[in-house]
């Protein structure tokens, strides 16, 4: 997609085009942290790793606000979502989402720069819309 | 270790002065309770001021404006639990013996922003993806409402009960009533909140003079004593948390029960923080007045008004009283100690002997609430 990444490292893309969450990893305890950390917040250890994992997840809450800074899309529709490695992130949702829903991450549209460029972040939506 | 007394107490009536300086803000509260306490402002030997938003320095600027320089001033930022905090590094310096007396200030002025959502840290990764506080709370509400069957008119009653008590608070923000219609066609601002879900915007101070137990007793006969101070921070985590349990609070009620040797069948009145109505609901079983998941039925029984097993927010809380936000913690313990002398007029809760006031919030990446500060205050 054309326009201004929120935050260019936090995502990857795989050759097929799915997109995957960027995670440290601490190589003494395992603790992973999304954003990629550069300090363990399980045992402090500066020793990370960061390894990829896949943007998919369930939704823990969602809620869509129609207030706040000028540059989101409105309503913006927002939730935390468990990915199934076990960290919660937060982030935009589109389409028929509800708690529990099973959702996968890709990049989309949630805003407009002060430029007038898109703002693209990565958006849940669910699992079978994604694959579609 | 020294106990520690409340002899004076003066806020600003919460609302919009755009107008105002912080030191013009500020100074009345703090002139107020120096008058409260019949303490003259040289006789303080410390002071603390509490503020998020204010810039360098606002402990320095209001006392300064005022003539009372050269005593030690600690300006003390946790967002929504500065002046509560502020509160606490008052008493532990007192508790130490550093001084006598001590003077704790909350001050705010959120309209220099020009209304809106409380403006966020733009360094946090979640606000840089579009997090707001109306978002967060909503979430709280959402996942609320989906484990326990919490009803919208339930948590429109939040709002109508403490609407209905800052009818009765000359310093509240809001002074007019509303019904639960009002609540729920309000226009929708966060889902499931209205906009008469949300604490209002605004400015405001609040100020307490503090003083150990011989000192106290040569100001006042009635001095408010401190029967409990605690302040936490959330617990960082990178993984689930269960968001409708505040564990912060939880926890940190816990260490104030255990301070103070009293319990939740014991609190007269609690001035929580209900920045969205859910809050409160929250609260209720964080304190342990009422069974988890039990909460909306709980307000509905009437248990939590005036009048009630446990009035929570009698001032109107941060729902009508207003939440200029490092102001609403010494706000808050204005409300609990002229309710405990008995001042308080239409909204007096009859025989108050206990109170509990509770700041808390934060919105940063990771943390359920960045920070809390509990007090349980007695006569």
């Amino acid at each position: 997609m054309i326009g201004q990444m929120i935050s260019d490292e936090i995502v990857e893309q795989n050759a097929d085009g799915a997109l995957r969450f960027v995670v440290g990893q601490c190589r003494d305890c395992g603790t992973q942290s999304f954003p990629a950390a550069l300090i363990c917040t399980g045992c402090q250890s500066d020793d990370l790793s960061r390894i990829t994992v896949a943007a998919d997840g369930v939704v823990y809450s969602l809620t869509e606000v129609h207030v706040g800074p000028p540059q989101w899309h409105r309503p913006t529709r927002l939730a935390y979502v468990d990915l199934d490695v076990g960290l919660r992130v937060f982030g935009h949702w589109r389409g028929d989402v509800c708690i529990g829903s099973a959702v996968r991450a890709s990049i989309g549209e949630v805003g407009t720069t002060p430029e007038g460029e898109p703002l693209l972040t990565y958006v849940f939506e669910l699992r079978e819309m994604a694959d579609a | 270790m020294h106990d520690v007394a409340i002899i004076g107490v003066g806020m600003v009536p919460f609302g919009k002065y755009p107008e105002k300086s912080i030191a013009d803000l500020g100074w009345p509260a703090v002139k107020q309770a120096l008058d409260d306490a019949g303490i003259a402002g040289r006789d303080v030997d410390a002071a603390f001021c509490g503020s998020a938003l204010s810039g360098m320095m606002p402990g320095q600027r209001i006392l300064g404006q005022m003539g009372l320089s050269g005593l030690p001033i600690t300006n003390v930022e946790n967002a929504c639990s500065s002046s509560s905090s502020a509160l606490r590094n008052a008493i532990l310096s007192i508790r130490a013996g550093a001084c006598e007396t001590a003077l704790v200030i909350g001050v705010e002025k959120l309209t220099k922003f020009g209304g809106g959502t409380l403006p966020l840290e733009h360094e946090d990764f979640e606000v840089q993806q579009g997090m707001v506080m109306p978002a967060l709370y909503a979430m709280r509400a959402k996942r609320y409402m989906h484990d326990f069957g919490l009803t919208a008119r339930q948590l429109a009653m939040v709002s109508v009960k403490n609407r209905a008590n800052g009818v009765k608070n000359p310093d509240a923000q809001m002074r007019s009533p509303v019904t639960e219609e009002q609540v729920l066609d309000s226009r929708m601002i966060a889902d499931p909140f209205t906009l008469l879900q949300c604490c209002p915007s605004g400015d405001g101070s609040a100020a307490l003079v503090l003083a150990n137990a011989s000192t106290a007793r040569r100001y006042r006969s009635d001095p408010v004593w401190v029967a409990a101070s605690d302040l936490s921070s959330g617990r960082y985590t990178e993984g689930f948390r269960d968001m409708t349990t505040p564990e912060i609070t939880v926890r940190g009620a816990t260490h104030a029960y255990e301070e103070s040797g009293i319990g939740p069948d014991e609190i007269d009145l609690a001035e929580v923080h209900d920045a969205f109505t859910v809050a409160e609901l929250l609260y209720y079983e964080a304190f342990g007045f009422c069974p988890r998941g039990e909460a909306g039925a709980f307000l509905e029984s009437g248990a939590t008004s005036i009048g009630g097993k446990v009035p929570v927010n009698p001032s109107g809380g941060l729902l009508a009283k207003g939440h200029p936000i490092g102001a609403t913690g010494a706000a808050q313990v204005v409300e609990v100690v002229r309710q405990l002398r008995g001042q308080c007029g239409d909204r007096q809760v009859e025989g108050a002997r206990v109170g509990l006031a509770h700041a808390t919030g934060g919105g940063i990446s990771g943390f359920d609430h960045g920070a809390c500060s509990i007090h349980i205050f007695k006569r």
